[in-house]
Protein backbone atom coordinates (compact mmCIF):
# COMPACT_ATOMS: atom_id res chain seq x y z
CA UNK A 1 0.00 0.00 0.00
CA UNK A 2 0.81 3.22 -1.06
CA UNK A 3 -0.03 5.70 1.85
CA UNK A 4 3.59 6.87 2.85
CA UNK A 5 3.62 9.07 -0.34
CA UNK A 6 1.37 11.47 0.52
CA UNK A 7 0.52 12.89 4.27
CA UNK A 8 -2.47 14.64 5.00
CA UNK A 9 -1.17 18.31 5.16
CA UNK A 10 -0.75 19.73 9.13
CA UNK A 11 -0.65 22.66 8.01
CA UNK A 12 -3.47 23.98 10.16
CA UNK A 13 -2.71 23.33 12.64
CA UNK A 14 0.60 24.39 12.73
CA UNK A 15 -0.65 27.80 11.65
CA UNK A 16 -3.23 28.00 14.47
CA UNK A 17 -0.28 27.84 17.02
CA UNK A 18 1.41 30.20 15.23
CA UNK A 19 -1.44 32.62 15.71
CA UNK A 20 -2.26 32.42 19.27
CA UNK A 21 1.47 33.28 19.88
CA UNK A 22 1.21 36.15 17.95
CA UNK A 23 -2.22 37.49 19.59
CA UNK A 24 -0.56 39.68 22.05
CA UNK A 25 1.51 41.74 19.98
CA UNK A 26 -1.49 41.78 17.20
CA UNK A 27 -3.40 43.32 20.13
CA UNK A 28 -0.48 45.79 20.69
CA UNK A 29 -0.04 46.79 16.90
CA UNK A 30 -4.24 47.04 16.82
CA UNK A 31 -4.05 49.80 19.46
CA UNK A 32 -1.18 51.84 18.04
CA UNK A 33 -4.41 54.57 15.86
CA UNK A 34 -6.63 54.79 18.63
CA UNK A 35 -3.80 55.77 21.42
CA UNK A 36 -2.66 57.99 18.56
CA UNK A 37 -6.40 59.62 18.25
CA UNK A 38 -6.61 59.59 21.62
CA UNK A 39 -3.60 61.67 22.24
CA UNK A 40 -4.50 63.65 19.19
CA UNK A 41 -7.84 64.78 20.49
CA UNK A 42 -6.52 65.53 24.15
CA UNK A 43 -4.00 68.19 22.18
CA UNK A 44 -7.03 69.54 20.62
CA UNK A 45 -9.06 69.89 24.03
CA UNK A 46 -6.13 71.41 25.88
CA UNK A 47 -5.06 74.05 23.26
CA UNK A 48 -8.70 75.01 23.25
CA UNK A 49 -8.52 74.75 19.71
CA UNK A 50 -12.43 74.24 19.25
CA UNK A 51 -14.24 75.48 22.35
CA UNK A 52 -15.22 72.60 24.87
CA UNK A 53 -18.84 73.19 23.97
CA UNK A 54 -17.85 71.98 20.48
CA UNK A 55 -15.23 69.68 21.19
CA UNK A 56 -15.51 68.05 24.26
CA UNK A 57 -12.52 65.90 26.37
CA UNK A 58 -12.60 62.20 26.66
CA UNK A 59 -13.28 61.89 29.96
CA UNK A 60 -16.28 63.64 29.50
CA UNK A 61 -17.15 61.70 26.74
CA UNK A 62 -16.34 58.77 28.40
CA UNK A 63 -18.88 59.75 31.84
CA UNK A 64 -21.69 60.73 29.58
CA UNK A 65 -21.53 56.71 27.80
CA UNK A 66 -21.11 55.54 31.13
CA UNK A 67 -24.49 57.47 32.29
CA UNK A 68 -26.70 56.78 29.09
CA UNK A 69 -25.32 53.13 30.09
CA UNK A 70 -26.44 52.98 34.26
CA UNK A 71 -27.57 56.14 34.53
CA UNK A 72 -25.60 57.08 37.74
CA UNK A 73 -24.75 61.24 37.47
CA UNK A 74 -27.14 61.94 34.97
CA UNK A 75 -24.68 64.20 32.88
CA UNK A 76 -26.35 62.39 29.61
CA UNK A 77 -29.31 64.35 31.25
CA UNK A 78 -32.62 62.56 29.37
CA UNK A 79 -30.97 59.83 28.09
CA UNK A 80 -29.49 59.12 31.40
CA UNK A 81 -30.17 55.25 31.89
CA UNK A 82 -31.37 55.13 28.43
CA UNK A 83 -29.04 52.76 26.12
CA UNK A 84 -30.58 49.73 26.93
CA UNK A 85 -33.95 51.64 25.43
CA UNK A 86 -32.41 52.68 22.43
CA UNK A 87 -29.60 49.90 21.66
CA UNK A 88 -33.25 47.98 21.90
CA UNK A 89 -34.75 49.94 19.26
CA UNK A 90 -32.07 50.18 16.74
CA UNK A 91 -31.27 46.98 17.43
CA UNK A 92 -35.08 45.50 16.85
CA UNK A 93 -35.54 47.45 13.61
CA UNK A 94 -31.84 46.34 12.05
CA UNK A 95 -32.55 42.33 12.76
CA UNK A 96 -36.25 43.36 11.01
CA UNK A 97 -35.23 45.17 8.39
CA UNK A 98 -32.01 42.78 7.63
CA UNK A 99 -33.96 39.22 7.71
CA UNK A 100 -36.79 40.78 5.44
CA UNK A 101 -33.91 42.46 2.91
CA UNK A 102 -31.75 39.51 3.81
CA UNK A 103 -34.28 36.68 2.95
CA UNK A 104 -35.70 38.18 -0.41
CA UNK A 105 -32.41 39.15 -1.48
CA UNK A 106 -30.87 36.05 -1.03
CA UNK A 107 -34.25 34.12 -2.51
CA UNK A 108 -34.18 36.07 -5.58
CA UNK A 109 -30.58 36.18 -6.00
CA UNK A 110 -30.38 32.32 -5.95
CA UNK A 111 -33.49 31.83 -8.34
CA UNK A 112 -31.77 34.77 -10.60
CA UNK A 113 -28.44 32.05 -10.88
CA UNK A 114 -30.93 29.04 -11.22
CA UNK A 115 -33.07 30.65 -13.99
CA UNK A 116 -31.36 32.94 -16.79
CA UNK A 117 -35.18 33.91 -17.60
CA UNK A 118 -36.03 35.09 -14.09
CA UNK A 119 -32.97 36.94 -14.13
CA UNK A 120 -33.53 38.61 -17.44
CA UNK A 121 -36.82 39.56 -16.01
CA UNK A 122 -35.91 40.91 -12.87
CA UNK A 123 -32.31 42.00 -12.89
CA UNK A 124 -32.26 44.97 -15.50
CA UNK A 125 -35.29 46.93 -12.76
CA UNK A 126 -32.87 45.73 -9.65
CA UNK A 127 -29.63 47.31 -11.60
CA UNK A 128 -31.98 50.96 -12.34
CA UNK A 129 -33.30 51.09 -8.81
CA UNK A 130 -29.60 50.12 -6.80
CA UNK A 131 -28.18 53.54 -7.65
CA UNK A 132 -30.68 55.39 -5.93
CA UNK A 133 -29.44 55.88 -2.71
CA UNK A 134 -31.24 55.05 0.55
CA UNK A 135 -31.50 58.73 1.53
CA UNK A 136 -33.18 59.12 -1.38
CA UNK A 137 -35.75 57.24 -0.44
CA UNK A 138 -36.63 58.25 3.01
CA UNK A 139 -39.06 61.10 1.75
CA UNK A 140 -40.95 58.23 0.52
CA UNK A 141 -40.77 56.12 2.63
CA UNK A 142 -42.24 58.83 5.12
CA UNK A 143 -44.84 59.98 3.39
CA UNK A 144 -46.28 56.30 2.79
CA UNK A 145 -45.26 54.63 6.06
CA UNK A 146 -45.57 57.81 8.32
CA UNK A 147 -42.65 58.20 11.14
CA UNK A 148 -42.37 55.10 12.88
CA UNK A 149 -40.94 52.10 12.37
CA UNK A 150 -42.34 51.07 9.31
CA UNK A 151 -40.08 53.33 7.24
CA UNK A 152 -36.95 52.70 8.89
CA UNK A 153 -37.57 48.80 8.32
CA UNK A 154 -38.22 49.41 4.69
CA UNK A 155 -35.03 51.69 4.39
CA UNK A 156 -32.85 48.71 5.93
CA UNK A 157 -34.57 46.08 3.92
CA UNK A 158 -33.81 48.07 0.85
CA UNK A 159 -30.34 48.62 1.99
CA UNK A 160 -29.66 45.21 2.85
CA UNK A 161 -31.27 43.47 -0.18
CA UNK A 162 -29.13 44.85 -3.24
CA UNK A 163 -25.84 43.63 -2.04
CA UNK A 164 -27.44 39.97 -0.73
CA UNK A 165 -29.39 39.43 -4.35
CA UNK A 166 -25.97 40.56 -6.39
CA UNK A 167 -24.09 37.73 -4.19
CA UNK A 168 -26.11 35.15 -4.03
CA UNK A 169 -26.69 35.66 -7.53
CA UNK A 170 -23.12 35.12 -8.74
CA UNK A 171 -22.83 32.47 -5.90
CA UNK A 172 -25.05 30.30 -7.79
CA UNK A 173 -23.98 30.70 -11.46
CA UNK A 174 -19.77 30.48 -9.99
CA UNK A 175 -20.82 27.24 -8.37
CA UNK A 176 -18.00 25.01 -10.34
CA UNK A 177 -19.33 22.73 -13.03
CA UNK A 178 -17.77 19.82 -12.53
CA UNK A 179 -19.23 19.81 -9.20
CA UNK A 180 -22.66 19.88 -10.94
CA UNK A 181 -21.44 17.20 -12.84
CA UNK A 182 -20.30 14.99 -10.27
CA UNK A 183 -24.00 15.54 -8.68
CA UNK A 184 -25.59 13.90 -11.37
CA UNK A 185 -23.67 11.41 -12.60
CA UNK A 186 -23.76 10.56 -8.56
CA UNK A 187 -27.83 9.87 -9.52
CA UNK A 188 -29.01 13.15 -8.40
CA UNK A 189 -30.35 14.61 -11.61
CA UNK A 190 -33.64 16.07 -10.38
CA UNK A 191 -33.21 20.09 -10.10
CA UNK A 192 -34.56 19.65 -6.47
CA UNK A 193 -31.91 17.63 -6.13
CA UNK A 194 -29.20 19.26 -7.80
CA UNK A 195 -30.11 22.68 -5.98
CA UNK A 196 -29.53 20.71 -2.19
CA UNK A 197 -26.86 18.72 -3.47
CA UNK A 198 -24.58 21.35 -4.60
CA UNK A 199 -25.92 24.69 -5.76
CA UNK A 200 -26.54 25.66 -2.68
CA UNK A 201 -23.70 24.87 -0.53
CA UNK A 202 -21.76 25.55 -3.09
CA UNK A 203 -23.34 29.49 -3.56
CA UNK A 204 -23.03 29.74 0.31
CA UNK A 205 -19.37 31.21 0.45
CA UNK A 206 -21.10 34.15 -1.59
CA UNK A 207 -24.32 34.34 0.36
CA UNK A 208 -22.66 35.20 3.30
CA UNK A 209 -20.71 37.55 1.79
CA UNK A 210 -23.32 39.45 0.59
CA UNK A 211 -25.07 39.10 3.67
CA UNK A 212 -22.43 40.55 5.67
CA UNK A 213 -21.65 43.21 3.30
CA UNK A 214 -25.44 43.70 4.13
CA UNK A 215 -25.75 43.80 7.46
CA UNK A 216 -23.00 46.65 7.11
CA UNK A 217 -25.44 48.37 5.27
CA UNK A 218 -28.03 47.55 7.56
CA UNK A 219 -26.84 49.40 10.61
CA UNK A 220 -25.88 52.88 7.85
CA UNK A 221 -29.38 52.37 6.63
CA UNK A 222 -30.80 52.32 10.52
CA UNK A 223 -28.85 55.35 11.61
CA UNK A 224 -29.83 57.48 8.44
CA UNK A 225 -33.97 56.28 8.78
CA UNK A 226 -33.55 57.50 12.50
CA UNK A 227 -32.34 60.82 12.39
CA UNK A 228 -35.33 61.40 9.91
CA UNK A 229 -38.40 58.81 9.71
CA UNK A 230 -38.24 57.93 13.70
CA UNK A 231 -37.93 59.26 16.91
CA UNK A 232 -36.15 56.89 19.05
CA UNK A 233 -32.49 54.55 18.36
CA UNK A 234 -29.54 55.91 18.09
CA UNK A 235 -29.84 57.91 14.81
CA UNK A 236 -32.77 59.86 16.43
CA UNK A 237 -29.99 60.84 19.33
CA UNK A 238 -27.19 61.68 17.28
CA UNK A 239 -29.99 64.21 15.66
CA UNK A 240 -31.68 65.33 19.16
CA UNK A 241 -27.92 65.42 20.69
CA UNK A 242 -27.07 67.81 17.89
CA UNK A 243 -30.22 70.08 18.18
CA UNK A 244 -29.13 70.51 21.81
CA UNK A 245 -25.39 70.96 20.86
CA UNK A 246 -24.54 67.95 23.29
CA UNK A 247 -21.32 66.84 21.32
CA UNK A 248 -20.70 64.91 23.55
CA UNK A 249 -23.94 62.31 23.44
CA UNK A 250 -23.25 62.17 19.97
CA UNK A 251 -19.96 61.37 20.11
CA UNK A 252 -22.12 58.37 22.59
CA UNK A 253 -24.84 57.53 19.76
CA UNK A 254 -21.54 57.15 17.58
CA UNK A 255 -20.18 54.42 19.83
CA UNK A 256 -22.59 52.82 20.05
CA UNK A 257 -23.82 52.17 16.58
CA UNK A 258 -19.87 51.23 16.10
CA UNK A 259 -19.84 48.65 18.90
CA UNK A 260 -23.61 47.22 17.75
CA UNK A 261 -22.48 47.22 14.41
CA UNK A 262 -19.39 45.23 15.03
CA UNK A 263 -20.98 42.87 17.19
CA UNK A 264 -23.40 42.14 14.55
CA UNK A 265 -21.16 41.15 12.41
CA UNK A 266 -19.08 38.93 14.54
CA UNK A 267 -22.22 37.29 15.37
CA UNK A 268 -22.63 36.80 11.45
CA UNK A 269 -18.97 35.79 11.10
CA UNK A 270 -20.04 32.77 14.04
CA UNK A 271 -22.98 31.94 12.52
CA UNK A 272 -20.74 31.70 8.94
CA UNK A 273 -18.14 29.35 10.52
CA UNK A 274 -20.52 27.26 12.11
CA UNK A 275 -22.57 26.42 9.02
CA UNK A 276 -19.11 26.37 6.95
CA UNK A 277 -17.28 24.23 9.18
CA UNK A 278 -15.31 22.71 6.24
CA UNK A 279 -13.77 26.01 5.34
CA UNK A 280 -10.42 26.46 6.99
CA UNK A 281 -10.05 29.27 9.34
CA UNK B 1 -19.33 -11.64 -25.79
CA UNK B 2 -21.68 -9.50 -24.20
CA UNK B 3 -21.53 -5.66 -24.77
CA UNK B 4 -22.20 -3.29 -22.25
CA UNK B 5 -21.73 0.17 -23.96
CA UNK B 6 -22.69 0.87 -27.58
CA UNK B 7 -22.15 4.05 -29.79
CA UNK B 8 -23.59 3.76 -33.37
CA UNK B 9 -22.47 5.85 -36.15
CA UNK B 10 -22.01 8.79 -33.25
CA UNK B 11 -21.03 12.26 -34.49
CA UNK B 12 -20.60 15.20 -32.44
CA UNK B 13 -20.69 18.90 -33.53
CA UNK B 14 -20.00 21.89 -31.93
CA UNK B 15 -21.69 25.27 -33.07
CA UNK B 16 -20.21 28.81 -32.06
CA UNK B 17 -20.45 31.89 -33.98
CA UNK B 18 -17.24 30.97 -35.16
CA UNK B 19 -18.62 28.40 -37.11
CA UNK B 20 -19.17 24.51 -36.71
CA UNK B 21 -16.42 22.37 -35.45
CA UNK B 22 -16.53 18.77 -35.78
CA UNK B 23 -15.21 17.34 -32.32
CA UNK B 24 -16.17 13.70 -33.18
CA UNK B 25 -16.28 12.15 -36.81
CA UNK B 26 -18.98 8.88 -37.16
CA UNK B 27 -17.61 6.79 -34.63
CA UNK B 28 -18.52 3.09 -33.48
CA UNK B 29 -17.71 1.14 -31.02
CA UNK B 30 -18.47 -1.33 -28.42
CA UNK B 31 -16.95 -1.60 -24.91
CA UNK B 32 -17.46 -5.35 -23.31
CA UNK B 33 -18.80 -6.16 -19.86
CA UNK B 34 -15.80 -6.08 -17.40
CA UNK B 35 -13.22 -4.54 -19.72
CA UNK B 36 -10.82 -1.95 -19.08
CA UNK B 37 -10.83 0.21 -22.38
CA UNK B 38 -8.66 3.54 -22.72
CA UNK B 39 -9.49 6.05 -25.55
CA UNK B 40 -5.97 7.30 -25.85
CA UNK B 41 -5.13 10.23 -28.08
CA UNK B 42 -3.68 14.08 -28.66
CA UNK B 43 -6.18 16.89 -27.45
CA UNK B 44 -8.73 17.38 -29.91
CA UNK B 45 -8.96 13.87 -30.77
CA UNK B 46 -12.27 14.02 -29.17
CA UNK B 47 -11.27 11.41 -26.85
CA UNK B 48 -13.04 13.21 -24.07
CA UNK B 49 -16.10 14.48 -25.99
CA UNK B 50 -16.81 10.73 -26.59
CA UNK B 51 -16.73 10.14 -22.86
CA UNK B 52 -18.62 12.82 -22.07
CA UNK B 53 -20.91 11.08 -24.54
CA UNK B 54 -21.28 8.06 -22.83
CA UNK B 55 -21.74 10.02 -19.71
CA UNK B 56 -24.48 11.72 -20.87
CA UNK B 57 -23.18 15.45 -20.58
CA UNK B 58 -23.30 16.31 -23.89
CA UNK B 59 -25.69 14.99 -26.70
CA UNK B 60 -24.71 13.46 -30.02
CA UNK B 61 -25.77 15.38 -33.17
CA UNK B 62 -26.24 12.24 -35.01
CA UNK B 63 -25.94 8.59 -34.00
CA UNK B 64 -27.11 6.60 -31.07
CA UNK B 65 -25.33 5.42 -27.63
CA UNK B 66 -26.53 2.40 -25.55
CA UNK B 67 -26.04 1.05 -22.26
CA UNK B 68 -27.21 -2.33 -22.02
CA UNK B 69 -29.35 -1.75 -25.01
CA UNK B 70 -30.97 0.84 -23.51
CA UNK B 71 -30.85 4.43 -25.21
CA UNK B 72 -28.63 7.19 -22.94
CA UNK B 73 -30.64 10.15 -22.67
CA UNK B 74 -28.64 11.93 -20.07
CA UNK B 75 -26.37 11.61 -17.11
CA UNK B 76 -27.40 8.88 -14.89
CA UNK B 77 -26.00 6.58 -11.26
CA UNK B 78 -25.59 3.97 -13.72
CA UNK B 79 -22.43 5.30 -15.26
CA UNK B 80 -20.00 6.65 -12.44
CA UNK B 81 -17.42 9.42 -13.55
CA UNK B 82 -14.20 10.00 -12.49
CA UNK B 83 -13.00 13.51 -13.59
CA UNK B 84 -9.63 15.00 -14.45
CA UNK B 85 -10.09 16.97 -11.37
CA UNK B 86 -11.24 15.12 -8.21
CA UNK B 87 -14.39 17.26 -7.93
CA UNK B 88 -15.25 16.07 -4.51
CA UNK B 89 -17.60 18.25 -2.92
CA UNK B 90 -15.61 20.53 -0.34
CA UNK B 91 -18.18 20.92 2.09
CA UNK B 92 -18.63 17.29 2.54
CA UNK B 93 -16.01 14.90 4.67
CA UNK B 94 -14.69 12.11 2.83
CA UNK B 95 -16.81 9.56 4.35
CA UNK B 96 -19.70 11.61 3.27
CA UNK B 97 -18.33 12.17 0.12
CA UNK B 98 -18.00 8.55 -0.57
CA UNK B 99 -21.62 7.73 0.52
CA UNK B 100 -23.30 10.77 -1.45
CA UNK B 101 -24.26 8.70 -4.37
CA UNK B 102 -28.03 8.78 -4.39
CA UNK B 103 -27.94 4.75 -4.62
CA UNK B 104 -25.25 4.01 -1.68
CA UNK B 105 -27.42 6.92 0.14
CA UNK B 106 -30.87 5.22 -0.08
CA UNK B 107 -29.38 1.83 1.62
CA UNK B 108 -29.77 1.47 5.50
CA UNK B 109 -27.76 3.40 7.71
CA UNK B 110 -25.24 0.41 8.64
CA UNK B 111 -25.22 -1.28 5.12
CA UNK B 112 -24.43 2.90 3.70
CA UNK B 113 -21.04 2.97 6.46
CA UNK B 114 -20.44 -0.80 5.45
CA UNK B 115 -20.15 0.50 2.38
CA UNK B 116 -18.05 3.35 3.22
CA UNK B 117 -15.18 1.88 4.92
CA UNK B 118 -15.18 -1.24 2.63
CA UNK B 119 -14.39 1.85 -0.23
CA UNK B 120 -11.81 3.35 2.33
CA UNK B 121 -10.14 0.28 2.85
CA UNK B 122 -10.03 -0.39 -0.75
CA UNK B 123 -7.68 2.82 -1.69
CA UNK B 124 -5.87 2.80 1.39
CA UNK B 125 -7.19 5.68 3.25
CA UNK B 126 -8.99 3.69 6.14
CA UNK B 127 -8.29 6.35 9.09
CA UNK B 128 -8.90 9.49 6.80
CA UNK B 129 -13.06 9.72 6.71
CA UNK B 130 -13.66 12.04 8.66
CA UNK B 131 -11.01 14.57 6.83
CA UNK B 132 -12.40 16.70 4.18
CA UNK B 133 -11.00 17.21 0.66
CA UNK B 134 -9.02 20.29 1.44
CA UNK B 135 -7.23 18.29 4.08
CA UNK B 136 -5.64 15.72 1.63
CA UNK B 137 -2.81 15.84 -1.19
CA UNK B 138 -3.96 15.44 -4.51
CA UNK B 139 -3.35 11.52 -4.82
CA UNK B 140 -5.73 10.89 -1.75
CA UNK B 141 -8.11 13.17 -3.40
CA UNK B 142 -8.12 11.24 -6.58
CA UNK B 143 -8.91 8.28 -4.50
CA UNK B 144 -11.66 9.29 -2.92
CA UNK B 145 -12.83 10.40 -5.70
CA UNK B 146 -12.84 6.94 -7.32
CA UNK B 147 -14.18 5.36 -3.99
CA UNK B 148 -16.94 7.82 -4.31
CA UNK B 149 -17.13 6.24 -7.87
CA UNK B 150 -16.91 2.49 -6.98
CA UNK B 151 -19.41 3.06 -3.88
CA UNK B 152 -22.36 4.31 -5.86
CA UNK B 153 -22.50 0.64 -7.57
CA UNK B 154 -22.29 1.71 -10.76
CA UNK B 155 -22.91 -0.41 -14.23
CA UNK B 156 -19.69 1.00 -15.63
CA UNK B 157 -17.16 4.03 -14.95
CA UNK B 158 -16.04 6.51 -16.96
CA UNK B 159 -12.49 8.00 -16.27
CA UNK B 160 -11.53 11.20 -17.73
CA UNK B 161 -7.58 11.38 -17.54
CA UNK B 162 -7.75 11.38 -13.66
CA UNK B 163 -4.22 11.11 -13.13
CA UNK B 164 -3.36 14.07 -15.50
CA UNK B 165 -3.24 16.49 -12.56
CA UNK B 166 -0.73 14.98 -10.87
CA UNK B 167 3.10 14.53 -10.44
CA UNK B 168 4.78 11.78 -12.04
CA UNK B 169 5.45 9.56 -8.85
CA UNK B 170 1.78 9.87 -7.50
CA UNK B 171 -0.15 9.22 -10.65
CA UNK B 172 2.51 5.81 -11.78
CA UNK B 173 1.13 4.68 -7.78
CA UNK B 174 -2.07 5.75 -8.56
CA UNK B 175 -2.21 3.26 -11.83
CA UNK B 176 -1.29 0.42 -9.93
CA UNK B 177 -3.87 1.07 -7.25
CA UNK B 178 -6.46 1.42 -10.04
CA UNK B 179 -5.14 -2.25 -11.75
CA UNK B 180 -5.52 -3.42 -8.09
CA UNK B 181 -8.94 -2.46 -7.81
CA UNK B 182 -9.70 -3.65 -11.35
CA UNK B 183 -8.16 -7.58 -10.70
CA UNK B 184 -10.33 -6.75 -7.47
CA UNK B 185 -13.86 -5.66 -8.90
CA UNK B 186 -13.80 -6.35 -12.50
CA UNK B 187 -15.51 -3.34 -13.21
CA UNK B 188 -16.35 -2.09 -17.00
CA UNK B 189 -13.98 1.24 -17.57
CA UNK B 190 -13.08 3.41 -20.10
CA UNK B 191 -10.75 5.36 -19.54
CA UNK B 192 -9.49 8.62 -21.42
CA UNK B 193 -5.70 9.43 -21.62
CA UNK B 194 -2.73 11.06 -24.02
CA UNK B 195 -0.81 8.90 -22.00
CA UNK B 196 0.59 5.93 -24.00
CA UNK B 197 2.07 3.79 -20.91
CA UNK B 198 -0.58 4.45 -18.99
CA UNK B 199 -2.94 3.01 -21.98
CA UNK B 200 -0.72 0.07 -22.54
CA UNK B 201 -0.22 -0.44 -18.80
CA UNK B 202 -4.28 -0.35 -17.71
CA UNK B 203 -5.97 -1.49 -20.84
CA UNK B 204 -7.52 -4.56 -22.11
CA UNK B 205 -8.16 -2.73 -25.40
CA UNK B 206 -6.89 0.66 -26.47
CA UNK B 207 -9.26 2.88 -29.16
CA UNK B 208 -6.10 5.14 -30.76
CA UNK B 209 -7.61 8.46 -31.83
CA UNK B 210 -7.01 10.51 -34.22
CA UNK B 211 -7.38 14.50 -34.22
CA UNK B 212 -9.04 16.90 -36.74
CA UNK B 213 -11.53 15.33 -37.16
CA UNK B 214 -11.39 13.29 -34.10
CA UNK B 215 -11.98 9.54 -35.13
CA UNK B 216 -11.09 6.23 -33.90
CA UNK B 217 -8.24 4.74 -36.05
CA UNK B 218 -7.98 1.51 -34.83
CA UNK B 219 -8.25 -0.56 -32.11
CA UNK B 220 -5.25 -2.40 -30.18
CA UNK B 221 -5.57 -5.69 -27.87
CA UNK B 222 -3.20 -5.58 -24.83
CA UNK B 223 -2.82 -9.23 -24.45
CA UNK B 224 -0.69 -9.32 -21.49
CA UNK B 225 -1.80 -10.57 -17.85
CA UNK B 226 -2.57 -7.94 -15.30
CA UNK B 227 -0.39 -6.42 -13.47
CA UNK B 228 1.70 -5.68 -16.20
CA UNK B 229 5.68 -4.64 -16.45
CA UNK B 230 6.43 -1.71 -18.32
CA UNK B 231 10.15 -2.83 -18.73
CA UNK B 232 9.03 -5.74 -20.39
CA UNK B 233 9.75 -6.28 -23.99
CA UNK B 234 6.26 -7.72 -24.55
CA UNK B 235 5.07 -4.49 -22.88
CA UNK B 236 7.60 -1.81 -25.03
CA UNK B 237 6.50 -3.86 -28.61
CA UNK B 238 2.80 -2.97 -28.10
CA UNK B 239 3.88 0.17 -26.63
CA UNK B 240 5.91 0.54 -30.02
CA UNK B 241 3.21 0.02 -31.89
CA UNK B 242 0.83 2.26 -30.41
CA UNK B 243 3.13 5.09 -31.33
CA UNK B 244 3.45 4.55 -34.26
CA UNK B 245 -0.05 4.22 -35.16
CA UNK B 246 -0.46 7.95 -33.41
CA UNK B 247 2.53 9.39 -35.40
CA UNK B 248 1.97 7.89 -38.39
CA UNK B 249 -1.21 9.41 -38.75
CA UNK B 250 0.67 13.08 -37.51
CA UNK B 251 3.08 13.17 -39.98
CA UNK B 252 0.21 12.44 -42.61
CA UNK B 253 -1.62 15.13 -41.32
CA UNK B 254 1.30 17.49 -41.43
Amino acid sequence: MSVAIDTPISRDSARRTTRRGHSWSALAYALVLPILAAVVWQSVVYLKILPPLLFPSLWTVATTTLDTVIGYSGTADWYSGKWLVEATATTQRVLVGFAIGGVLGTVLGVIAGMFSRFHEMIDPSVQVLRPIPIVAWIPLAVAWFGIGNPPAIFLIALGTFFPTYINARLGVRYVDPVLVRATQMLGHTHPWEIFWQVIFWGALPSIFTGLRIGLGLAWICVATAEMLAVKSGFGYMLWDSYNFLRIDLIITAMISIAVLGYLADRLLLLVQSLVMSWEER
Amino acid sequence: MTFKLNCDRVRKIFASDAGETVALEETSLDVRASEFLCLLGPSGCGKTTLLNLFAGFEKPTSGRLTLDGQAIKGPGMDRGVIFQEHALFPWLTVSQNIGSGKHISSKPASERNRLVQDHLHLIGLDNFGDHYPRQLSGGMRQRVAIARGLANEPEVLLMDEPFASLDALNSGVLRNELVRIWLKTRKTIVFVTHNIEEAVLLSDRVAVMTARPGRIRAIIDVDLPKPRDVNSPEFNAIERQVRSLIFDNEAIAA
